[in-house]
């Protein structure tokens, strides 16, 4: 008895719990995010002091971000009727509004892709800023766009584009200045750590309320994000599934890392109460979405890179 | 033998001669020179042979004749060894000891006396053509030896015109004759050349010539009597008949005095018979020469002709010669048998043939000139079918009485009567005579058979026939005076038992199963005979009738026709007559089977009646059944033959058993829904069937009884298991599976039967994939609980039994044991995670995991079984990958409470591995107990690590490490200790590259959280110096580095939180205010590492400050400007002050400890 009892002890708790767990079904997704957010996260702490020391200066980084840039407009659409134009300069009044709270001062530019399956936003080292028409069809509010860009500032204003510009530069043994441009834009839409993203959010919603928005905006749009993640996400039927499904997202999702929806809204949630950030109204849309169509098929999961 | 076959062939050369007349005398040239060529063929033919048969004679007497000059040189060299110490004695004694082992060793090469020759030398037959042999000198007998004696000269000449001269075999020297001297000169192989030539020579010019000759004179004749010369009337082409034929005659009877004309003799008197006898013949049927109106009058004037050449070739004992005068009187029967115009003259002519077999019999029997009696059977048989043609043939195959029926049969009856009994009644002296007797035997039987089938109405009478003409011939068989002739009795036996077997189709032959059963009578009968009366020949006669009695049911049954009682009672039948016949009475009679034919045939026999078996089942059952049926009869078969020790009875057991399984596959199997429970019930049947065969599996040596009842086990185990798949509801299908492996596993292990074990062990491996393939999808409720849960939870429950019964028998090796069970439990281990997987939440999987696998762990433990707890590690480290796939990506309050029991199910493994239990010893080896210790901490740190907001990570940990020392304090277990210091690097790391590399702490956390992590790390310190050994021994290899923290923790738990808050410090601090903190830090350091009592702590408050002034005189008093320069010099100083006084103070005490 002496040698069941902690045994007995042991199998209880996790009787216990698997029965608390079996009642209350607690939502949780099978997949390899946390194994992923630790070597992305490591990756990233290793290479922070190494980034730092070889920084990039602010010249170097908006040149950069200019090829980078100049070279992805060359291939994608370009607002061509009145409407895509407008949204543009919407886009650059409101982006233009809420990297006023940046630390670095850098030229920020905003670019709209008037693609609607493109459901996608994310930035180049130097102040670029992209947005695509599909994550437009999905705003409901000029508080959300606001969050949006403010959280892409954020990754160029803490340096997040910069140093992947390095790490990629390094491993690519690109040397020179004018061979950066050569990197493939989708290093930059692929995402970035969980601590980088977190950041990301912390202090671009910062930024966004700084310049008068409602910082429960993000948050809104976060619900809205979880809800179509699990509308398009389903349950693994076999083992066999989901090891393979894992796998899949193992080798494929290393950069395409995001922390959860939920862990996102926990963060601003004690952000606002911490700080007493206050309920603001949001403001609707100033430019209609007449010409911008959802395509179903695009998941959120490529939202806020 | 040589002589036999000479006969025949003269009998068939003048046959065919006589051929090549009648044919001239019809017109018929075709045939006539068809006949005569090939009677001249076979002429050169015999002549040939005999030459061959000369040389080879020849060859063997040279050989024998060098043979015979050896020895007679040896014993002339014998002789004169002895005589000449006769000679030398009486002169000089002295010398006779000194010369006589020399003569003895060296005899001279030639006698000095010539040898006597003997009075008598050896004769050599008569005829010219012999070659002379030199003198055979006769040696006088020396000791042992006896002289040779020539053969005595035969009283009667030789038939044949060349007869080489046959010499004994020498005598048989003993020992004084040492060796044989090769002879000096090849004397024989120089007249072997010119002796051939010249026998050649003699052989055609003495015998061939004279006989030629007179074959042409007689045909001169024919011609001149067939003839209608113009010139000569009837009488007168008669008259020169006649006295050609009487001159001839005369001519050979007188030559025949003189030995030297003895050949030519012999043909003219053969030629002037002839002549006479056709002269004769032509008085009535040569139109041309016709003088008699009357064919009895011919036929009678022939006879007399033929009775007196007999007579008067009986003078001579010559077989040939009476031979050819019986062959005429056969002839002229012959010829009067039909008219001139072709027609039959009657009965009447067939008399004169009787008395012509009467008086060839008598011949025979007197003279023992049994070759002639085969020349009287085919000439009587032949003369009577001759007499038959014109009667039969104008039926044109349809027979139909005619008047002469009844005298024709009564007489060929006689034929075969009087040559029956003549066989019996002969007296036999040599084998050559019984073969031909044989001959004679046969043929009278089969001309006897072929002459009344030739003439037969009545086929309804063949069966009665035949039936008694064997029961007559083989009552004669079983006479004692035949007894007396063994080949006599076996060749009328075996005909009598033909005769009788062959009868039955001609009455049965629409009734097969009545004709295959009444030959199986017969068989039955004749194989009782012949064990009763231990007689072979009959037990022989009875193998021969049962196989064509099987040939017979085999090739007339109507297999397609099922359920058939009559013919499957005839399989039955022959299939109950054969067993009893080659599987009883052997064992019974003892002794009774003494040759290796007959042991074949009875073995033979004995398949063949497994064959009846076979198709009589075939026959008799329905389909479904079938394979009951011969199931039923490998089991009769195995048991009898298990009886018996019949290694046959085994093997036939085994092909009943074979074709009942396959037959199961490609029927019953296959069984429609329609039939029933016919499946079921006959599949289980034949199973168990092959089950009770395997128990008397009796065939061959140990190993192959040992074979062949491990697969009737394995045919019956297929079976049970297809059967169950066939049966069974498809959701069942592998939990039956696994029951009846526990049965058998069980009953294997209970009657000590390994392949019973290894077919449980094998279903129950089959029943796992199928598990896997079929069951997981199962969604159906079965009595609440899904279909899934409930077979597979069973199934499991089976395996689980199953390792337990499984044990196999105690002379199979333990590591298969060991095997077959860790698969048991492993198939009931994986069933059960895949089950809890699909069962349960994503979230609850790892705790499902870890619990199963905990219970593994303990019952291994427990009961001491290595398999189940690595079964139990594997399940606990897959319940630890789980986690980071599921349990970490939820909410923290779930993560938290599903991850912390996963934690202490970790540590509780470890405790357990790592405590003083004894049975852990693999484990202890693989460090299974630490790598557990690890799963834990790492399950809590990895928890914090993705549920703590991010700036809390490192504090967390912190706690941990705190936690962690506080273990190892109270646990005494070091490991946690390790974990500790390894967890304090990770927070140094993190903190350094992430924390402190925040851009801007969150405005909302008051205090940095980093300061928490530091703050606690400082507090493991106490615990460090608790934990510290410094007395432990060091390890001695490279892993000595990382000893010193295991035996010093406290400088771990003191520089990493040290220097972290030195960096904080400079990070957080302005740079005016740096140089001040770094500067309390120093002093409160060193104010520590008195308390302490450590030294290294004290040089790092040294350091510290030596750092703050380096600090001023390098950067801050180029820099800071005003109140903060103030401060900082103020402070600083005041700091150095206070360690100077310090140090001042306790003199005494820092030279202590230094």
């Amino acid at each position: 008895m002496k040698r069941a009892l902690p045994f007995l002890l042991v199998v209880a708790v996790g009787v216990t719990a698997l029965v608390v767990s079996q009642v209350r079904r607690p939502d949780a997704p099978v997949s390899p995010r946390t194994l992923l957010y630790f070597i992305a996260d490591t990756e990233k702490e290793l290479s922070r002091v190494p980034a730092r020391a070889t920084r990039l200066s602010d010249s170097d980084e908006i040149a950069a971000g200019d090829q980078l840039a100049a070279a992805y407009l060359r291939q994608m659409p370009q607002p061509s009727t009145e409407a895509d134009r407008e949204m543009q300069s919407y886009i650059a009044r409101i982006g233009g509004r809420v990297s006023g709270g940046a630390q670095r001062k850098l030229p920020y530019r905003f670019h709209y892709i008037p693609d609607p399956g493109f459901v996608n936003a994310f930035a180049l080292p130097g102040g670029h800023v992209f947005i695509g028409g599909g994550l437009i069809r999905l705003i409901d509010s000029e508080d959300e766009l606001a969050a949006v860009l403010g959280h892409e500032i954020e990754h160029v204003d803490r340096y997040h584009c910069a140093e992947r510009v390095q790490v990629e530069s390094r491993m690519r043994r690109l040397g020179s200045m004018g061979a950066l441009a050569q990197l493939p834009i989708e290093v930059f839409q692929a995402g970035y750590s969980k601590d980088q993203e977190l950041e990301a959010d912390r202090e671009g919603t910062r930024i966004a309320v700084q310049a008068g928005y409602s910082p429960y905006a993000p948050i809104r749009l976060f619900e809205k994000f979880q809800r179509l993640r699990g509308v398009q996400q389903t349950a693994a039927h076999t083992p066999q599934q989901e090891a393979s499904r894992l796998a899949m997202e193992t080798l494929s999702g290393y950069f395409r890392s995001h922390p959860l929806e939920s862990e996102r809204i926990a963060q601003l949630r004690q952000m606002i109460v911490a700080n007493h950030w206050p309920e603001v109204s949001e403001r609707p849309l100033a430019v209609g979405l007449a010409n911008v169509r959802t395509d179903s098929e695009s998941g959120p999961g490529r939202i806020l890179r | 033998m040589e002589r036999t076959a000479g006969m025949a062939d003269l009998v068939i050369t003048l046959i065919l001669f006589l051929l090549a007349i009648a044919s001239a005398a019809d017109r018929d040239f075709g045939y006539a020179v068809t006949f005569a060529f090939l009677a001249i063929g076979l002429i050169a033919y015999r002549r040939k042979r005999l030459q061959d048969l000369s040389e080879e004679r020849w060859k063997n007497m040279r050989a024998r004749l060098e043979a015979l000059e050896a020895d007679l040189h040896a014993l002339r060299a014998t002789r004169a060894a002895e005589a000449k110490p006769a000679e030398t004695a009486v002169t000089n004694a002295s010398e006779e000891k000194k010369e006589a082992p020399r003569t003895q060793a060296v005899p001279p090469a030639r006698p000095a006396e010539p040898i006597p020759i003997p009075p008598k030398p050896v004769e050599v037959p008569k005829p010219a053509a012999a070659p002379t042999i030199p003198p055979r000198p006769t040696v006088a007998p020396v000791s042992a030896p006896k002289p040779i004696v020539p053969p005595a000269p035969s009283a009667n000449p030789p038939e044949r015109p060349y007869q080489p001269p046959v010499v004994e075999a020498p005598p048989q020297l003993s020992e004084p004759v040492v060796a044989r001297v090769s002879s000096p000169v090849a004397a024989p192989e120089k007249m072997t050349k010119p002796k051939q030539r010249a026998s050649f020579e003699e052989i055609v010019g003495t015998n061939w010539l004279p006989k030629l000759g007179v074959v042409l004179i007689v045909g001169g004749l024919v011609s001149l009597l067939v003839y209608k010369w113009s010139d000569l009337t009837p009488a007168v082409k008669l008259l020169l008949g006649f006295v050609s034929g009487g001159a001839m005659l005369g001519g050979g009877i007188f030559l025949d005095r003189q030995e030297r004309y003895r050949l030519l003799a012999r043909s003219l008197i053969g030629g002037g018979w002839a002549a006479i006898f056709f002269t004769t013949f032509a008085m009535y049927h040569i139109p041309a020469t016709r003088v008699l109106s009357s064919p009895v009058a011919d036929l009678v004037l022939m006879m007399i002709a033929a009775v007196a050449m007999v007579a008067h070739t009986l003078r001579y004992r010559s077989q040939v010669a009476t031979g050819f005068a019986f062959l005429l009187g056969f002839v002229a029967v012959a010829l009067n048998a039909i008219g001139p115009d072709g027609y039959n003259v009657g009965v009447s002519s067939l008399a004169a043939s009787v008395v012509l077999m009467a008086g060839l019999v008598a011949v025979v029997l007197r003279m023992e000139w049994y070759e002639l009696e085969v020349l009287g059977i085919v000439a009587t048989y032949l003369n009577h079918y001759y007499w038959l043609r014109p009667i039969i043939e104008p039926m044109a195959g349809r027979h139909h009485p005619f008047p002469q029926f009844l005298a024709s049969a009564v007489i060929v009856v006689l034929y075969w009567a009087v040559f029956r009994a003549s066989y019996i009644l002969r007296r036999i002296t040599t084998n050559d005579q019984e073969r031909v007797s044989t001959i004679a035997a046969l043929l009278n039987s089969f001309f006897l058979l072929g002459v009344m089938k030739y003439q037969s109405v009545h086929p309804e009478l063949a069966f009665w026939f035949l039936l008694g003409l064997g029961a007559i011939e083989l009552g004669l068989g079983l006479l004692p005076i035949v007894r007396r002739r063994r080949t006599a009795f076996v060749l009328l036996v075996t005909i009598g038992v033909t005769l009788l077997v062959a009868a039955m189709p001609f009455r049965y032959a629409d009734q097969p199963s009545r004709w295959a059963v009444l030959w199986l009578v017969e068989a039955e009968a004749l194989f009782l005979a012949g064990v009763w009366s231990r007689e072979i020949v009959f037990r022989r006669l009875a193998m021969l009738t049962a196989f064509a009695a099987a040939f017979r049911v085999l090739v007339t049954q109507q297999y397609s026709a099922p359920n058939n009682a009559h013919q499957a009672i005839v399989f039955g039948l022959a299939a109950a007559i054969f067993y009893f016949d080659t599987q009883l009475v052997p064992r019974r009679a003892e002794k009774l089977v003494t040759t290796r034919l007959e042991s074949t045939s009875m073995r033979v026999l004995a398949y063949v009646a497994a064959v009846m078996a076979f198709a009589g089942l075939w026959v008799a059952l329905p389909d479904a059944w079938l394979a009951v049926g011969w199931a039923a009869v490998a089991l009769l078969l195995a048991i009898t033959g298990e009886r018996l020790t019949s290694f046959d009875l085994g093997l036939q057991a085994h092909a009943f058993a074979t074709a009942a399984f396959l037959r199961v596959l490609a029927v019953n199997l296959e069984l429609p829904p329609a039939t029933g429970h016919l499946r079921l019930i006959t599949v289980a049947a034949v199973a168990a069937l092959l089950y009770l065969c395997a128990g008397w599996s009796s065939m061959g040596q140990a190993t192959a009884r040992q074979a062949g009842r491990a697969l009737h086990n394995s045919a019956a185990a297929l079976l049970v298991a297809l059967l169950i798949s066939f049966e069974a509801p498809h959701a069942w299908i592998a939990p039956a599976w696994i029951g009846v492996a526990l049965v058998w596993a069980m009953v294997g292990r209970r009657f000590n039967l390994p392949e019973v074990s290894v077919h449980g062990s094998l279903l129950a491996v089959a029943a796992f994939f199928s598990l896997l393939v079929w069951n997981f999808d199962l969604t159906q409720t079965w009595h609440g609980v899904t279909l899934r849960l409930a077979t597979i939870l069973l199934s499991a429950a089976g395996f689980y039994l199953l390792a337990a019964f499984n044990d196999l028998p105690t002379d199979v090796e333990t590591h298969r044991r060991r095997i077959t069970r860790a698969s048991h439990t492993s198939f009931a281990a994986i069933l059960v995670t895949a089950l809890l997987w699909y069962e349960l939440q994503p979230i609850g999987i790892a705790l499902g995991w870890m619990l199963f696998g905990l219970v593994l762990f303990e019952f291994g433990a427990v009961q001491r079984l290595l398999d189940v707890r690595l079964e139990g590690y594997a399940v606990l480290a897959a319940s630890f990958v789980r986690m980071f796939f599921a349990n970490l990506n939820a909410q923290p309050s779930p993560a938290t409470y599903t991850v912390i029991p996963l934690a202490v199910a970790y540590f509780y493994v470890y405790t357990r591995l790592d405590g003083a239990d004894d049975n852990f010893g693999f484990e202890r080896a693989l460090r299974t107990g630490p790598y557990h210790a690890y799963l834990g901490t790492i399950a809590v740190v990895a928890l914090l690590r993705s549920q703590a907001p991010t700036i809390w990570v490192t504090a967390a940990w912190a706690a941990t490490v705190l936690a962690l020392a506080a273990a190892t304090w109270l646990l005494h277990r070091r490991i946690f200790l390790h974990q500790a210091l390894l967890l304090t690097v990770g927070i140094s790391i993190r903190g350094v590259l992430l924390d402190l590399q925040q851009g801007s702490p969150q405005a909302e956390a008051h205090f940095h959280p980093f300061v928490w992590a530091i703050a606690l790390l400082f507090a493991a310190l106490v615990l460090g110096f608790r934990l510290r050994r410094p007395e432990a021994p060091p390890r001695g290899d490279v892993l000595d580095v990382f000893a010193i923290f295991d035996r010093r923790p406290e400088q771990f738990f003191f520089f990493a939180p040290l220097a972290l808050l030195t960096y904080w410090l400079a990070i957080e601090l302005q740079q005016a205010l740096v140089t001040v903190a770094w500067g309390v830090e120093g002093v409160v350091v060193f104010l520590f590492a008195l308390w302490v009592a450590e030294r290294s702590f004290r040089l790092a408050g040294l350091g510290l400050l030596l750092l703050c002034v380096g600090k001023i005189v390098v950067l801050d008093v180029w820099r800071l400007q005003g109140t903060y320069r103030a401060l900082t010099f103020t402070v600083l100083g005041c700091a150095l002050l206070l360690v100077s006084s310090l140090y001042v103070r306790h003199k005494d005490v820092f030279r202590r400890i230094l």
